[in-house]
């Protein structure tokens, strides 16, 4: 086949340009620490990315929730172990009151109103943002409020409050006045019936009428606890979710990380290699380019 | 019988054939580097003998021609491979800028800000009341509506950019055919006196070549040696002297430019769809079918995500109790905007499932959050999310193939070309020989001459 200058020449140029091109890749790729530099790099690997990325995103928010949940939990819990004893005081000055002890019965009033006005405070227990623990879903007014006579009234509703823990799903976190203070026993009307009953000046009225209120007392504290026992469950479930969030993350984000990282030491040995390669092409450029012709013979 | 003066007469011709022969290998040499240049060779031949009485006497020699050494054939391989070149040059390219629109390596693209969107909402279910939420939402929501109108008018832009190279490569098409046709009848005025025009053939193969790079195009012969140049579906661009015309005009419906074709009676057609190589191909393809199809992606996306939120949020209920309020305007990718009504008072967004006065009520709001789950795309196959991702996958996976195809036609054209050259082309190295051995036969010649001279003068002693 008949060659001439400029086919060695073009051949040279053409090599020249394909090494180069990919050595300008594995550059990027070293330099950038990326697998994938652009959707061309891989198509398909790159929506793997991407939807590890959103992956990760959602992870992060359900994790955000779950806390949010939890410290709403963890107030909630404290402030219901709070009501819980001072309830214990309310049914001890009931037994007291009930069983002949008599004579300060005066003090255990004032002692009993300043009790009932604490667990209405407590019952109306707001978070940090304004917005009420036991109110239901409607969180911007006391749930509880009494009268000069110490009938309380609930003002609020049963709605849940709810945080999404997962695709699709979402957890209730809170427990409501109505449930706590109404259903079952009206622990408010139990406390308000004391009171009254203590409030007759007569010493030894009564006895019988607070007698019988220290069943229901005790159920009131039964009530509360169970709430409470309740929602310290759901915490349990929250903190369940929140680990299985932890794994997640940790393997996605493992997942991510192959995917989108170049092996730094395989993409240095490659680049290496085209280094050299693009080395020994531009030698033998140089020697075709300079190579001897006929004239330097005639 | 031959004399002193035929012998003179034969040497003459010898030094006038050989002297062509070095001015032909001469400007071989001095051509070597000239674009589509054909190497030119002598032919000799001996000249009419001459009948004497012993036989025929050779009366010396002549050049026959100066051919050009050409293959038509592997020029029309070069033409047809240099149309799949340059479409697929131009589609890649393009792509290559429209990827920039859905480059997600960076990970600061759409499929972030979608994530943000969907936990925005989520942060509002978990405290709907909250004012600080909601802004927030808001914003993020502007964000994500400022993205799509971004990523749409920038593959707007980048098909009007399109047009401007459209529009450059007609221009220069134009002055090609003008080239050609003047080429053209130069070359039939050299036919018809019997001379060869072999410069102006490899001139005129160079711009049909670079033509090639621009348009499909067909070439025939007509008589004469002069051609035919059908470009697009089969429309007479040059046809001898004459030459027609392309033009670019904007189309009625979308704006773009076609590509028009004025013929030699003056009416004017588009052939927009006939052009199937080329530049133009490549950029028509990239501009009507490939960037099309991505627009009317984001679109689908972009309406999508607008209709299921817009649905929940005007059933459900504001921090004030409205309802029926829209969360976002908008009819594609390119006008998406949050309704002002919300940016105004961000208490509209309806994060609430019941009637008024229940700012606890999240119900609304986390249905809209989880709308980021929902197989509502692709006729009910996948996620906005999903949906998204597989139509950056498609960009780069198009851009890919076109690479690759872009890779494998310069290999092949390189080829091609290389085997050109090997014909057609000058190798110094067989020119100097060609020069000493013309320089020889020169010698002789001359040698010849001056012993006939001697000859001659010996003769004239003779008679004194």
């Amino acid at each position: 086949m008949r060659v001439t200058t400029n086919m060695m020449v073009n051949n040279i140029t053409a090599n020249l340009f394909r090494q180069s091109e990919r050595l300008l890749d594995a550059q990027t790729k070293v330099s950038t620490g990326k697998q994938i530099n652009r959707p061309s790099d891989d198509p398909i690997g790159l929506g793997n990315i991407l939807q590890y990325r959103s992956t990760l995103s959602s992870i992060d928010q359900y994790s955000t929730n779950v806390s949010m949940g939890q410290s709403w939990i963890e107030t909630s819990e404290t402030t219901l172990d709070s009501i819980q004893s001072l309830l214990d005081q309310v049914t001890e000055i009931a037994v007291e009151q009930s069983s002949g002890e008599l004579d300060n019965r005066e003090t255990s009033l004032e002692i009993m109103t300043n009790l009932y006005d604490q667990i209405l405070d407590l019952a109306n227990t707001q978070s940090a943002d304004g917005r009420y623990f036991f109110g239901g879903t409607q969180t911007d007014i006391a749930p509880f409020s009494r009268d000069d006579d110490y009938n309380a009234v609930y003002n609020s509703d049963s709605g849940e409050i709810r945080i999404i823990t997962g695709e699709n799903s979402s957890q209730s976190i809170n427990v409501t006045g109505e449930e706590l203070f109404i259903d079952g026993v009206n622990v408010f009307d139990v406390m308000g019936d004391l009171i009254s009953a203590l409030e007759d000046p007569d010493a030894s009225a009564n006895t019988d009428q607070i007698a019988a209120l220290i069943e229901p007392l005790n159920q009131a504290v039964e009530q509360i606890q169970n709430k409470t026992v309740e929602i310290a469950a759901t915490y349990e479930t929250l903190e369940l979710t929140q680990n299985r969030l932890s794994d997640l993350e940790y393997n996605v984000e493992n997942m991510l990380y192959d995917e989108e990282n170049a092996d730094m030491n395989q993409a240095i040995i490659e680049l290496q290699v085209l280094e050299t390669a693009y080395e020994t092409t531009l030698e033998v450029a140089s020697m075709i380019t300079s190579q001897a012709s006929l004239m330097d013979f005639l | 019988m031959t004399s002193l003066h035929s012998i003179l007469a034969v040497g003459s011709s010898a030094l006038t054939a050989t002297q062509t022969a070095i001015n032909v290998t001469s400007n071989n040499i001095a051509n070597v580097n000239t674009e589509g240049y054909c190497r030119q060779v002598v032919s000799f031949s001996a000249t009419e003998p001459i009948e004497t009485s012993y036989g025929q006497a050779g009366t010396g020699v002549t050049v026959d021609s100066i051919e050009r050494v050409y293959d038509a054939f592997v020029t029309n391989q070069i033409n047809s491979a240099s149309q799949d070149l340059g479409e697929y040059e131009a589609r890649a390219g393009t792509l290559e800028i429209v990827e920039t629109v859905f480059n997600e390596s960076t990970g600061n693209g759409l499929n972030e800000v979608m994530s943000d969107f969907w936990n925005a909402w989520q942060d509002l279910a978990n405290d709907p009341s909250g004012h600080a939420e909601r802004t927030v939402l808001a914003e993020i929501s502007e964000n994500l509506a400022t993205t799509f109108n971004d990523m749409a008018s920038d593959l707007v832009e980048i098909r009007q950019d399109i047009d401007a190279n459209i529009e450059t490569t007609v221009d220069e098409i134009n002055q090609i055919a003008e080239q050609i046709a003047d080429l053209n009848e130069n070359i039939s005025q050299c036919e018809e006196i019997g001379i060869s025009a072999n410069e102006y053939q490899d001139s005129r193969d160079q711009l049909i070549s670079e033509l090639s790079t621009m348009i499909n195009l067909s070439v025939s012969e007509n008589g004469n040696g002069m051609v035919s140049v059908h470009v697009g579906d089969g429309n007479a661009l040059v046809e001898g002297t004459s030459c027609c015309s392309l033009n670019t005009e904007p189309n009625a419906e979308t704006g773009l430019l076609d590509v028009t074709y004025t013929d030699s009676s003056g009416s004017t057609s588009a052939i927009t769809g006939g052009i199937s190589g080329g530049e133009l191909a490549g950029w028509l393809e990239a501009r009507d079918v490939d960037i099309p199809e991505y627009m009317d992606a984001l679109d689908e996306l972009a309406v999508g995500i607008m209709t299921e939120v817009n649905a929940l949020q005007s059933t459900g209920f504001g921090l004030d109790g409205s309802t029926e309020n829209d969360f976002f305007t908008g009819t594609s990718a390119t006008d998406m905007a949050v309704n002002q009504d919300i940016l105004d008072d961000v208490n509209l967004i309806a994060a609430s499932d019941s009637a008024g006065g229940v700012p606890g009520d999240a119900g609304n709001a986390i249905a809209i959050a989880d709308l980021q789950n929902g197989l509502l795309m692709d006729g009910a196959n996948a996620t906005f999310d999903e949906y998204y991702n597989s139509l950056v996958s498609n960009v780069g996976a198009t851009l890919e193939t076109a690479q690759t195809n872009l890779s494998s036609q310069t290999e092949t054209l390189e080829y091609l070309e290389n085997y050109r050259e090997s014909i057609s082309g000058i190798s110094l190295d067989e020119e100097n020989i060609n020069l000493i051995k013309y320089q020889n036969a020169y010698e002789a010649a001359a040698m010849l001459i001056s012993i006939v001279d001697e000859l001659m003068d010996t003769v004239i002693d003779l008679v004194n």
